[in-house]
């Protein structure tokens, strides 16, 4: 049986008096290992999304309650989960951005509140893709850290909500605005641009924590010392091994407007001190502004470096140590703003530090992070027509001609149609080794055409002439939740999911997937075998990945901020009584939910004990990586029980096979931001 | 050689020519319109024709395999005749390296675009900056028609005859002269006349009047001299291209930190020489800003100071 938990914020109080003393990054190691807080985006900088938390399970989540709930007051898609240090949550909402520091103390109870100015953000939302959004803010050493739509890098007192220092970053009349959350190493910040819509030169940098000061900015395009390639630089493959490869693989100067923006999710590696992160398309999106047009499609003689590419940084000086380009040319919008997970996997008997990435080209990647290796052919995880499998000499995807790209002529049957996965938080859970995604299997017909490059104005250049589920329209082809050994490649278990968007996941060591879905439903699935154990509804959308913390009771809580865009409202009042989406309004709301006490077995008198604090560090000992090889092989073992369980998943889950999947949906909604 | 082998060979070619250009016998020119492009050059069936700027000298540069799947060169038996509205002076041919014959416009080889299904179809049109329609004028047609519809520059189109390297300056001025009209509705600084058909040594004042910022004369002037010396072999005498790209109407040419670092440090992986070696600051300044506000650009000057920062 699982042992209940008594952790209380202690631990992270006394890491937070000693904070001060060393790297800010230190101080998040150590806090990243405590499970009863939740102190970076995605858990850990491995990007698990992973918490040890056991305390919920799937012995007793049928009985998860709503411990409280908070109103955001912001009408827009909240895309940054919150954070919990300490006895505080924090999180930021979307435009206009609000950052709230809220008592976990007294639950619900607001500590402070910052409302940013943001003078420009009429310009922002002119230039920024698909609503525009904010993907969560970022702690270290006493202060918080995020970027608001219109360009701004804010640094926050985290006691006191004032405003320690702030910058503008982004050039909006260039269309650059900024949406992630920034990853913080060492005494920096590392953070990055949107805008691969209007053609921006994608960059990342580096910002002193004290004072907002860059400390370097490296581009993804273009010439060697603008790209931080060095002497330190060494791909594994030879197509990265050119001459100024940001320049040499594109048409003339098509790099200097050449996208490969940056809107999605780091990871780091604090060993090799190296972060890692993946490119946005390759812009503009038709291919005849990046190529020769005499050698058309020519993927590998104009392969356009580094868009739609997977790139390894050293944290601290920002150069490059490998890349490895995922779409060669990208003709197809394929943004890569999803997770870049490192584990250390067991393969053929080694335990190997890897990094998985069910990217949203539509292939599975198992990279040696050292490297750059492939260590194992990529799969495809969702149907993929645009590549018939990989030459594992070279690296290369083996494309279908079928498949290419020129300027008014109509491309037909590519999958996936913009995205398999996109920048929703994807969780690899140790105990059960499993990779836990949500996969959309869109496919349609695509058409580029030609125009003129205006500075700020958009440059997309191509379209979805159709969009279609599966690669012929036909079959059982809706979205669905997955769970995926990344060493076998198996699929322990998918379900449909109700509706047709990707969303962010979480898992415990609860044996636990959370997930919230389009029509408004929050589920607790169980991560072996895919079985629906709980589900809420919300009333709103969900584009927020779940989160879980240890309340100053001793409780274990699941926050989640349910909220739908402006362009996703729900179904007129008077709408039948099934129809799909008909517990959807819109609205945006914080729902923390937990045990009831006897079953959490916790009395709220027991808070804040030594002994539990001992228990704190323990636990923090076992630690929140994924480094330990048991997982995989528990994986393997869960592999088989899942995949009965599965199958009946899909006969349960029917309902929605594309709720809400018209063409606006999928070419607006879903497309990179 | 006899004869009948001589005949076998025609009939084969022909065969090869009727699956390729459905154009065997009596190839004829004529005329397309585009809304966008203005009046361009077609096959008898109405299919685009292109020329490719790195034809230079009328050799065809289109020789590899998958150039000549993409931009299938307009191969053709016997001579070439004209409809109404081409110029029957311009109309020739070229023996490619694999003896077939290529109709040539005013010197310049023509191809179709693959991706051209039918008549009216201009997929092909300006990929890469260095495939263009062909204008009947026997110029490539390197700017929008849309360009020359500003009021003061109503007979944009009308020149002819002329060659190849002094032609593109039509479209040029017409963007100029575009620009210029912006010049004075805006800042009313009169900056000259735009005379029909005029001089592209204007469209630098017409830079001024855009409102990008004064640019000196001494410095265009010295540009211009060291642009007709080192650069206009391989751009061309009025920025048309040649075996260099075009930078009469190039956008690139806006951003002053592309400009300079290229000609520091050249285009080695597309043949261009770095000049950072060769001309000093105040030269490349001079050369820069040149070509920046020529032929109908007008992207303000740039100074001896902003190169030396990049060096």
């Amino acid at each position: 049986m699982r042992a209940t938990r008594t952790i209380t914020a202690l631990t992270a109080a006394a890491c937070l008096a000693v904070g001060g003393m060393a790297l800010a990054n230190d101080e998040l190691l150590q806090l990243q290992e405590d499970p009863g807080q939740w102190v970076m985006p995605n858990g850990s900088y491995a990007a698990l999304n992973y918490s040890e938390l056991d305390q919920i399970n799937t012995e007793n989540v049928d009985q998860l309650q709503v411990a409280w709930t908070f109103q955001t007051g912001v009408l827009d898609s909240h895309e940054g989960a919150p954070l919990v240090v300490g006895d505080t949550m924090y999180l930021v909402t979307p435009k206009p951005s609000v950052l709230y520091a809220i008592d976990l103390n007294e639950p619900g109870v607001v500590k402070w509140a910052l409302a940013v100015d943001m003078p420009e953000l009429e310009q922002a939302l002119a230039v920024a893709c698909c609503g525009g959004q904010t993907r969560g803010v970022s702690y270290a050493d006493g202060m918080l850290y995020f970027n608001s739509l219109d360009g701004q890098l804010f640094g926050v007192d985290a006691e006191t909500g004032e405003i320690v220092w702030q910058k503008q970053i982004a050039d909006l009349s260039i269309g650059e605005t900024t949406t992630l959350a920034p990853l913080i190493v060492h005494d920096h910040l590392i953070t990055g641009i949107a805008g691969g819509e209007y053609s921006v030169r994608g960059w990342v940098a580096a910002y002193d924590l004290k004072t907002g000061d860059e400390v370097w900015k490296m581009y993804n395009t273009g010439p060697n010392e603008e790209m931080g390639i060095t002497d330190s630089f060494a791909p594994f493959y030879e197509d990265d091994k050119v001459e100024e490869p940001g320049v040499s693989t594109w048409w003339r100067d098509s790099w200097e407007i050449g996208g490969g923006s940056v809107w999605g999710w780091f990871s780091y590696d604090p060993e090799l001190d190296w972060f890692y992160y993946s490119t946005g398309n390759c812009s503009p999106g038709n291919p005849d502004y990046r190529r020769d047009p005499a050698t058309a499609p020519g993927y590998f003689e104009y392969p356009n470096k580094y868009c739609a590419s997977l790139l390894a940084r050293d944290a601290t000086t920002g150069e490059l140590m490998w890349a490895y380009t995922l779409t060669p040319q990208d003709p197809w919008d394929l943004d890569e703003p999803g997770p870049n997970i490192l584990v250390d996997l067991e393969i053929d008997g080694e335990t190997v530090p890897a990094l998985i990435k069910a990217a949203r080209n539509g292939f599975f990647y198992v990279f040696d992070r050292q490297t750059g290796e492939l260590l194992e052919e990529p799969w495809m995880h969702s149907p993929v027509t645009w590549a018939t499998g990989f030459d594992m000499e070279t690296g290369r995807p083996i494309m279908d001609p079928e498949r290419e790209v020129y300027t008014d002529v109509i491309t037909e049957g590519l999958c996936p149609l913009i995205a398999a996965t996109n920048w929703e938080n994807q969780a690899y859970n140790p105990d059960t080794g499993l990779v836990y995604f949500s996969e959309r299997n869109r496919c349609g017909d695509w058409r580029a055409f030609a125009g003129e490059y205006v500075p700020g104005e958009s440059y997309r250049l191509r379209e979805t002439v159709e969009s279609y589920l599966g690669p012929d329209g036909n079959g059982d082809w809706g979205n669905r939740l997955v769970g995926i050994d990344p060493v076998t490649g198996e699929q322990a278990w998918g379900i449909e999911a109700m509706g047709s968007d990707n969303k962010p996941v979480f898992t415990t060591a609860g044996n636990l997937v959370f997930q919230g879905g389009q029509l408004g439903e929050f589920r607790a699935i169980d991560a072996t075998t895919g079985e629906v154990l709980w589900q809420f509804m919300a009333g709103a959308d969900f584009s927020n990945s779940p989160m879980t913390y240890l309340g100053p009771d001793g409780k274990q809580y699941v926050a989640v901020i349910s909220s739908s865009g402006p362009g996703r409202l729900g179904v007129e009042v008077d709408a039948e009584p099934d129809e799909e989406d008909r517990y959807r309004r819109a609205g945006s709301t914080l729902y923390v939910f937990t045990l009831p006490d006897d079953v959490a077995g916790v009395t709220p008198d027991q808070t804040a004990t030594p002994a539990g604090a001992e228990g704190a560090e323990d636990d923090g000992g076992a630690g929140g990586e994924a480094e330990d090889g048991g997982g995989a092989a528990g994986g393997a073992a869960g592999g088989e029980a899942g995949d009965d369980a599965g199958a009946a998943g899909d006969d349960a889950g029917g309902a929605g096979d594309d709720a809400g999947g018209g063409a606006a949906g999928d070419d607006g909604g879903s497309d990179g931001y | 050689m006899p004869r009948i082998r001589t005949t076998v060979t025609l009939v084969v070619a022909a065969l090869l020519f009727l699956a390729l250009a459905q154009e065997v016998a009596a190839p004829v020119l004529t005329v397309g319109e585009d809304p966008d492009w203005g009046q361009y050059l077609a096959d008898s069936q109405g299919m685009s024709l292109y020329v490719y700027a790195m034809d230079e000298g009328g050799e065809s540069a289109c020789t590899s395999e998958k150039c000549m799947e993409n931009w299938p060169p307009y191969t053709v038996e016997g001579d070439v005749t004209v409809a109404e509205g081409v110029n029957a002076n311009f109309a020739g041919t070229y023996e490619r390296p694999d003896g077939s014959i290529q109709a040539t416009y005013n010197g310049w080889p023509l191809y179709y675009n693959e991706r051209d299904e039918e008549q009216g179809d201009i997929r092909g049109q300006a990929l890469g900056d260095v495939f263009h329609l062909m204008s009947p004028d026997g110029n490539a047609i390197v700017e929008m028609a849309s360009a020359t519809e500003s009021p003061d520059e109503p007979e944009a189109e009308q020149e002819g005859g002329e060659q190849a390297e002094g032609d593109e300056g039509d479209a040029a001025e017409a963007d100029g002269a575009g620009e210029q009209g912006e010049g004075e509705q805006g800042a009313g600084e009169g900056a000259g006349e735009q005379p029909a058909g005029g001089q592209q040594d204007e469209a630098q004042e017409g830079g001024a009047a855009g409102g990008q910022g004064e640019v000196p004369q001494d410095l265009m002037d010295q540009g211009q001299s060291i642009f007709s010396s080192t650069c206009a072999p391989c751009h061309g005498n009025q920025g048309q291209g040649l075996v260099g790209p075009s930078l009469a109407g190039n956008r690139f040419l806006e951003r002053t930190d592309g400009v300079i670092t290229t000609i520091l440090g050249g285009r080695p992986d597309h043949g261009m020489p770095a000049f950072g070696g060769q001309l000093d600051d105040q030269q490349i300044a001079a050369v820069a800003t040149f070509i920046r506000n020529s032929w109908g650009n007008s992207f303000g000057p740039v100074s001896p100071e902003q190169v030396a920062e990049r060096r």
